[in-house]
């Protein structure tokens, strides 16, 4: 066979395959997901938020807005790392006008975590779509083939999940209009909140760890406190509960160096740090999994930290 | 790189056409960097242990090739020295102190040995024994020593085969990647075959049973009696389509490149004796310890006990060279009785050639519990398990993956045998029409039913 000819027969074969991923990739960048749901929520009610919610699942599970004595936007999101926090934030803050405080929720892995480059690194280009940021990734994320096409980066698995559910999305009804995660409505079982389960998620979230991160995340939050502090909001810091299987299966040596960061953080930028992750006043029937709130406990816990943390923040008269 | 990745999609196509647009003596170049960057891909320190065993073996050859005698043989010596020993460091030496100190505690002696905490570099065995199979080539005579120390690096390193196989030949590859030859579409036709084979063996069949298979074996305190049965015929295929899956994909990527490596697998579950399955199961190594090892021995030309003894050294060391581990010591002890026995014990009465293909496959199954067992004690559980034929966990069996998976098998077990009844042939001479059909029926099955994780090829390990 010569060459012409081959080629011309794997240009007609190709064809129905193309088409095929041109119709995947149309449907899936209009699909819905959370992240075109979180950006349309900053345009419709970033205007009108006090309070923002930065940080990774924890925050987007556990901070319920509706349960804030003044209105608030939760724009945590799943794996969420700070730098992309970062970019969300600091892209749109001219849409939070009346924005008076930025708490940015650390998990125990946020200050060595990027999302670029872990198990779940295709949710960087739903965030590099939705919001049109950079991304985490660096050089490397901005030579990766899926940061232009969402059926490679959502990958075969994903899309064939998506398809099958006819490219529609439970997201109305599991994300509040306040961009809080309803646990007890989504799609997902519940999960099991056990020793080892507790054990498997806390390596799960070692595993991530990568101290020369540290310097980047550090930087980002400092980007953040600067741009805040130019418009008039205060950043705040916590950590969101876990359950005991969780927290006893924590890396001494990494929760050793969070707190060195932290330590860092309040002497450098004098940021208040507010620790809830072993707070005696969540049992473990309040997890939804060993690491988030269920929904009626992030309701309550996000009314004590509104009293506790905000409260003091935005009527400091009254406190 | 794996060949189941997006990286791995961006970077063949780019590969290959800068390939042909290169002038013919300047390829090796290219390939030479673009294997490299492959083989960095996984960690790219380990390279310097590549280059080291090139330069080494490089210059033993040409050292070796104009001598005779005493120093040609030590010559050969420090090369296998030098391969082996890197092996002996990387994959053996924390298995030989391992089971020193247990002999030393069993004597009453108190040796704590030193452990090496190194990681073993993806593919070493399978690289090793290519530089081996090179030096002895030479020493024999067989092979002139390469000049061209590019070329040679290029041998060792190329890209298709360079993790996990087929470990080839000098005489097939160094004159290939000499000449470099032109594009030919007719070979660029059956590579792209053999790779869509390749990936429809791995993530439709392999990695669909390994979810069963790491189900039952890493929780094989769990699992009992006839669900292990399964499990254990079920990695039986995993292994074979996982393998044969990767060395498809590597022929066809090389075949499309215009370079033709050797087959390595031959319908091996259609063998009608354990011997004969020997000669379709990874058949680079097994040919490497034929030519290196059984032969130099005597072979088969000798008395029965002294083709028995190398039959046994054959099998030890083709255990060994799987892993360290007393599993993998095991697994080649039991497949070197099934191999040995016949010798002694020849059936007078024929068998059907169904009932010795099932009986040789039943055979080799058994075996391969001591390969994929945590270790020994657990494939001796596993086994005894096996034996009381407990039916307790038969409702594992109405999982609806799992009976796709075992249509899957019979469906892929029913087109090989079309195939070795009638030869590859009968699928290429079919109208266009069908054989297309048949490639987007693959497509899709491979997009709906395909596992798509992490999970790498099974001989990665090796």
């Amino acid at each position: 066979m010569a060459t012409g000819r081959f080629i011309f027969k794997l240009l007609i074969f190709s064809l129905p395959l193309s088409a095929g991923f041109l119709w995947l990739e149309c449907r899936m960048r209009t699909a819905p997901n959370s992240y075109q749901f979180k950006q349309a929520l900053i345009e419709k009610y970033g205007a009108g938020a006090e309070v923002l919610i930065f940080g990774t699942s924890h925050a987007y599970y556990d901070f319920n807005p509706a349960k804030f004595t003044v209105p608030g936007l939760n724009l945590a999101n799943t794996s969420q790392s700070l730098v992309l926090d970062q970019q969300i934030y600091t892209q749109n803050v001219a849409l939070f006008a009346k924005v008076r405080v930025l708490v940015l929720n650390l998990s125990y892995f946020s200050f060595e975590y990027r999302l670029y480059g872990n198990s779940d690194d295709y949710r960087e280009f739903s965030y590099i779509h939705a919001f049109g940021i950079e991304g985490d990734g660096g050089w490397r994320s901005k030579l990766d083939p899926r940061r232009f096409s969402s059926v490679l980066a959502f990958g075969p698995e994903m899309i064939r999940k998506i398809l099958f559910n006819g490219f529609g999305s439970g997201l109305a009804r599991e994300i509040s209009q306040q961009g809080w995660m309803n646990s007890s409505i989504g799609k997902y079982p519940h999960l099991p909140v056990s020793k080892e389960a507790g054990r498997d998620r806390a390596q799960y979230h070692s595993a991530t760890l990568d101290p020369s991160l540290a310097e980047s995340n550090l930087e980002a939050i400092a980007k953040i406190v600067e741009v805040a502090e130019a418009n008039g909001a205060k950043v705040v810091l916590s950590q969101a509960p876990a359950s005991i299987y969780y927290t006893q299966a924590l890396d001494p040596e990494a929760e050793r160096r969070f707190h060195i960061y932290i330590d860092k953080l309040q002497r450098t930028l004098g940021l208040e740090f507010h620790d809830y992750l072993r707070d005696k006043r969540f049992a473990i029937t309040d997890f939804y999994d060993n690491d988030h709130l269920n929904a009626e406990a992030a309701g309550r816990f996000s009314t004590i930290f509104d009293r506790e943390v905000l409260a003091p923040i935005l009527s400091p008269a009254e406190n | 790189m794996s060949f189941i990745s997006l990286a791995y999609l961006v970077f063949f196509p780019i590969v290959c056409v800068v390939h042909f647009l290169l002038p013919a003596q300047r390829r090796w170049i290219w390939l030479l960097l673009a294997s490299c960057y492959f083989y960095a891909y996984f960690v790219p320190r380990y390279l310097l242990i590549l280059f080291f065993i090139i330069a080494a073996d490089w210059s033993f050859a040409r050292w070796m090739e104009p001598l005779n005698g005493r120093s040609r043989r030590l010559l050969l010596y420090g090369s296998l020295a030098t391969n082996l020993g890197l092996l002996f460091v990387f994959k053996y030496f924390n298995f030989f102190n391992a089971e020193s100190a247990w002999f030393a505690h069993q004597l009453g002696l108190n040796y704590t040995p030193p452990v090496l905490d190194l990681v073993l570099p993806i593919g070493l065995s399978f690289h090793t024994f290519q530089a081996m199979s090179y030096t002895l080539e030479v020493f024999w005579g067989r092979q002139s020593a390469e000049r061209h120390l590019g070329v040679y690096a290029l041998y060792v390193l190329f890209f298709p085969q360079l993790v996990a196989g087929p470990i080839e030949r000098p005489q097939n590859l160094l004159p290939q990647l000499h000449t470099m030859p032109e594009f030919k579409a007719d070979a660029a036709v059956a590579g792209l075959r053999l790779i869509l084979i390749g990936v429809f063996k791995k993530v439709v069949l392999a990695d669909r049973l390994a979810v069963f298979v790491d189900g039952a074996f890493n929780g094989w305190r769990l699992t009992t009696g006839l669900a292990f049965w399964f499990a254990a015929v079920c990695f039986a295929f995993q292994i074979y389509y996982d393998f044969s899956a990767y060395t498809d994909i590597a022929r066809g990527s090389a075949k499309i490149l215009g370079i033709e490596l050797m087959k390595n697998f031959n319908f091996p579950y259609f063998a009608h004796s354990p011997r004969k399955f020997w000669t379709r199961w990874h058949i680079s190594l097994s040919t490497w310890f034929r030519d290196y090892v059984y032969v130099p021995l005597g072979g088969s030309r000798v008395s029965r006990a002294v083709t028995v003894r190398n039959l046994f050294v054959v099998f030890l060391l083709s255990g060994l060279w799987h892993g360290a581990n007393l599993s993998f010591v095991v697994w080649g002890l039991l497949n070197f009785v099934f191999v040995a026995l016949p010798l002694y014990l020849a059936p007078r009465v024929g068998l059907p050639i169904w009932l010795r293909t099932f009986l040789t496959f039943s055979a080799i199954t058994v075996a391969w519990i001591f390969f994929r067992a945590p270790d020994l004690s657990a494939a001796g559980e596993i086994l005894t398990e096996m034996i009381l034929l407990r039916k307790d966990q038969l409702f594992l069996l109405a999982n609806r993956e799992l009976q796709i998976d075992l249509s899957l098998i019979v469906a892929m077990t029913a087109c090989e045998w079309i195939w070795v009844r009638s030869g590859e042939t009968v699928f290429l001479r079919a109208p266009v029409e069908f054989r297309w059909a048949v490639y987007y029926l693959m497509i899709v099955v491979i997009f709906a039913c395909g596992v798509f994780g992490q999970k790498q090829f099974i001989y990665f390990q090796f």
